[in-house]
């Protein structure tokens, strides 16, 4: 058997498919590509076991063959070839590459026999979501999942489908993000899913090429979810729930409300966090009359800095403790000029929104969430 | 709420050092440095010191502190590196979590070096000798590092400890305090701990050269040179040393004591210097804005020396009346015929700055937290004594 394929197409699709080798493992044959050679198409598979893919592209040869062969050194190698048509052929056991301009090898490889079969997904719902919206709902909720392990559920992007509306939702308990895109079809129930971030950040990255109008068909079985579109397949082991009843968390009274320039305000975080403390990273905002006032004081460094941002607020005086840092990951992400803070007590959970000029029609319906660092002082 | 005191046992503290620990990550990363003089520091032709040197390099006369360029005038075949501070803060991290294995009571000083209390593992690891061994087994399996370990009754001397058989050795000073003064006594007094350049300059003029020099001189004579100070030096230098291995957490505290005017067997005047101390010392802590897990008791008997013990608390507090109720209690545990000549309470196991949870809703403040900080503002505004608590008025009665 013999393929013949471009250098850019074969290496596209390692690429694609790469990061989902694990970097240690005990089972060897996991830190193999399968390859399957077909008459007008060759295709790498990859998994971890809780994540897999399946990449293709067209390719010419002449039999069907598949062999699995150590990840890393295809990856070497085809990234060392010049540009141009790469020869593969499959002995037993052995993938040979040839360049054809010099350059062959012959790369050992595994049967396929021991080689994890792709996950089948049986009764599966099915849905179908644009890359756009995908792309834009894992940004503003992954950014929050919790590496904290004994909270297994919070380690997962949490994505509900309901009426109308599809969002995905992710929280550590100390900041929350989530993003709500309007959706036409009608479903008989609602119905949710906990995703590891792992493979919902790896296909978002890697549709990048895709037009955001382009659609994604999602099935959702039991145990897994697959995300298919085009010649990208992604499968991904379920987490399993229930998740946390994060909306009754968050606090509906919130009658403190500011208006700020997001990018004065993220300037002037990052500024005067410089001397905070570098475990809590404690800002403290003083909101006053049309005016917040971004407070450090470390008594470790004897270190102090404040900055002054013009704000729309006209509540009473109000002060707030926040980590720094997790305020600027939201602020990053926030695409408006203007933002919206409102918020409670200085315990009580401060909600951020984008905020839209009054005519604007938003894509979708964003909500941030950072909770305080409680301040003793100003108790 | 548990209940731990610190003496009236032999403890087992080691002192865990890594050897030449910068430079030895960057021998052991890559093997061309190996064998060879290594320098990690400033480059030389720049200005900037040596912050770590390799045992090949230390042959050249070369150590930390030194300007990088004295170092490469030594030794300019050396390899000059700059420091990969998140590299050695990661391996110091897997070396914390290697000795944490062995006892929860890990006090890390530096990036390099941590005291550990063996003194409740015999059972898990054996005595504390093959416990040394395991560890530094352990440091060389998993880390590929070595380090020189100490092993003695208290922190100082297994400091000391961890300093005589470098690198890669054990050293275990002897527990008899008759041995161990024998073997403090040809040290250099630069050797104690809080004795730097100044203090060892005053000691030498005294003609006091090696700690046996210091061990012959009276206490009253040390007091009277350095103040309380002195005191420090007439214990330490006799290897006396009561400092327990504190959390790093833990390692702050605030405390409050009172010396009676005579050694008193009253209870109830203890109890009632406990409620203004601890007034004082929870004022102290919402001042500075923290909150402490563990209330100590600190007491001395008429024999002088101090005692401590120790109760951890459900939740951190900064209120006056949860920090007396556990020294309290701490008190009631006391023998029956206890005679103390000063008493004091404090706070520490401190919690600042608290991130709170989305899924864990504060409590509302308890009525006490009200009180007592309507009282510091009364305090602040007219003074220590404006307000004082009903059982502060009670009467001393003789027991």
């Amino acid at each position: 058997m013999e393929c013949v394929i471009a250098k850019n197409k074969i290496y596209d699709l390692i690429q694609k498919s790469y990061p989902i080798i694990p970097l240690k493992t005990s089972l060897q044959i996991l830190s193999n590509f399968k390859i399957s050679f077909s008459k007008s198409s060759v295709s790498l598979t990859a998994t971890d076991l809780d994540h897999s893919i399946v990449v293709s592209a067209e390719a010419v040869s002449d039999g069907d063959a598949e062999i699995t062969v150590n990840a890393r050194k295809l990856f070497e190698i085809v990234r060392e070839l010049p540009e141009g048509d790469i020869h593969f052929g499959v002995d037993v056991n052995v993938l040979i590459i040839d360049s054809k301009k010099g350059f062959s090898c012959k790369l050992a490889g595994v049967g396929i026999e021991d080689f994890p079969l792709f996950p089948e997904i049986n009764d599966a719902v099915e849905f179908s979501v644009g890359v756009g919206s995908l792309k834009d709902m894992v940004l503003k909720s992954s950014f929050a999942v919790s590496r904290d392990e004994s909270r297994t559920c919070l380690c997962g992007v949490l994505w509900k489908f309901e009426r109308g509306r599809t969002g995905m939702v992710a929280t550590d308990g100390h900041r929350l993000g989530s993003s709500f895109w309007k959706r036409d079809d009608s479903l008989e129930k609602n119905v949710s899913m906990i995703i590891a971030p792992k493979s919902l950040l790896h296909f978002s990255r890697i549709i990048d090429g895709k037009k955001p109008d382009d659609l994604i068909n999602v099935s959702l079985g039991e145990k897994y979810v697959l995300f298919e579109i085009q010649d990208i397949k992604i499968c991904s082991k379920l987490i399993e729930g229930p998740y946390p009843d994060y909306e009754k968390a968050i606090p509906k009274v919130n009658p403190k409300k500011a208006i700020l320039e997001k990018n004065a305000l993220f300037e002037a975080v990052k500024r005067v966090s410089i001397l905070s403390n570098q475990k809590t990273h404690l800002v403290k905002f003083l909101f006053k009359h049309n005016m917040l006032e971004v407070i450090v004081l470390n008594r470790d460094i004897g270190g102090e800095a404040r900055e002054q941002v013009s704000a729309e607020y006209d509540g009473p005086e109000h002060a707030v403790g926040f980590n720094a840092q997790y305020l600027m990951e939201i602020l990053g992400i926030i695409s408006t000029p203007k933002i919206r803070i409102e918020m409670n007590t200085h315990i009580s959970a401060c909600l951020i929104f984008p905020n839209y000029e009054k005519e604007a029609e938003p894509k979708s319906e964003d909500l941030f969430l950072i909770m305080p660092l409680r301040i003793l002082e100003d108790a | 709420m548990k209940h731990e005191g610190t003496e009236e046992r032999v403890r087992s503290i080691l002192h865990i050092d890594m050897d030449a620990f910068f430079t030895s990550i960057e021998q052991r990363d890559d093997p061309r440095y190996r064998g060879k003089p290594v320098v990690v520091g400033a480059q030389p032709g720049h200005r900037g010191v040596v912050a770590a040197a390799s045992y090949e390099s230390r042959k050249f006369g070369i150590h930390s502190a030194m300007p990088i360029n004295e170092a490469f005038r030594r030794c300019p075949h050396a390899v000059f590196l700059p420091p990969r501070m998140d590299a050695y803060a990661e391996e110091s991290r897997r070396v914390m979590a290697i000795l944490s294995g062995f006892s929860p009571m890990l006090e890390q000083v530096s990036v390099d070096e941590a005291f550990l209390d063996v003194t409740g593992t015999r059972k898990l690891f054996g005595d504390t000798l093959t416990t040394a061994n395991t560890i530094r087994l352990a440091i060389k399996e998993q880390i590929h590092l070595t380090a020189s370990i100490g092993i003695a009754p208290n922190k100082f001397l297994a400091k000391l400890g961890s300093d005589m058989n470098k690198p890669d050795g054990v050293t275990v000073v002897p527990i008899d305090p008759a041995d161990s003064i024998a073997w403090l006594a040809p040290h250099p007094v630069r050797k104690i701990w809080g004795v730097g350049k100044k203090t060892e300059e005053t000691l030498g003029r005294m003609g006091i050269v090696t700690i046996g020099d210091l061990q012959k001189r009276s206490r009253e004579s040390l007091v009277g040179a350095f103040g309380q100070s002195g005191l420090d030096l007439y214990e330490l230098c006799r290897g006396i040393d009561d400092r327990p291995v504190e959390n790093r957490e833990e390692a702050r505290s605030i405390s409050r004591e009172h010396t009676f005017e005579t050694d008193t067997r009253d209870r109830l005047q203890w109890k009632k210097t406990l409620l203004a101390l601890s007034q004082d010392v929870a004022r102290s802590a919402r001042q500075s804005g923290v909150t402490g897990r563990t209330v100590v008791l600190i007491f001395r008997g008429p024999d002088f020396t101090k005692h401590t013990r120790r109760s951890t608390l459900p939740a951190t507090t900064a209120l006056a009346n949860e920090i007396y109720s556990a020294s309290v209690n701490l008190c009631d545990a006391l023998p029956s015929n206890a005679k103390l000549r000063l008493v004091g309470v404090g706070l520490t196991g401190f919690d600042q700055d608290v991130q709170l949870d989305l899924f864990r809703q504060e409590q509302p403040q308890v009525p006490w937290e009200k009180s007592e900080r309507a009282i510091d503002k009364l305090v602040d505004r007219f003074g220590d004594g404006v307000i004082v608590r009903g059982t502060d008025l009670t009467k001393s009665e003789d027991t």
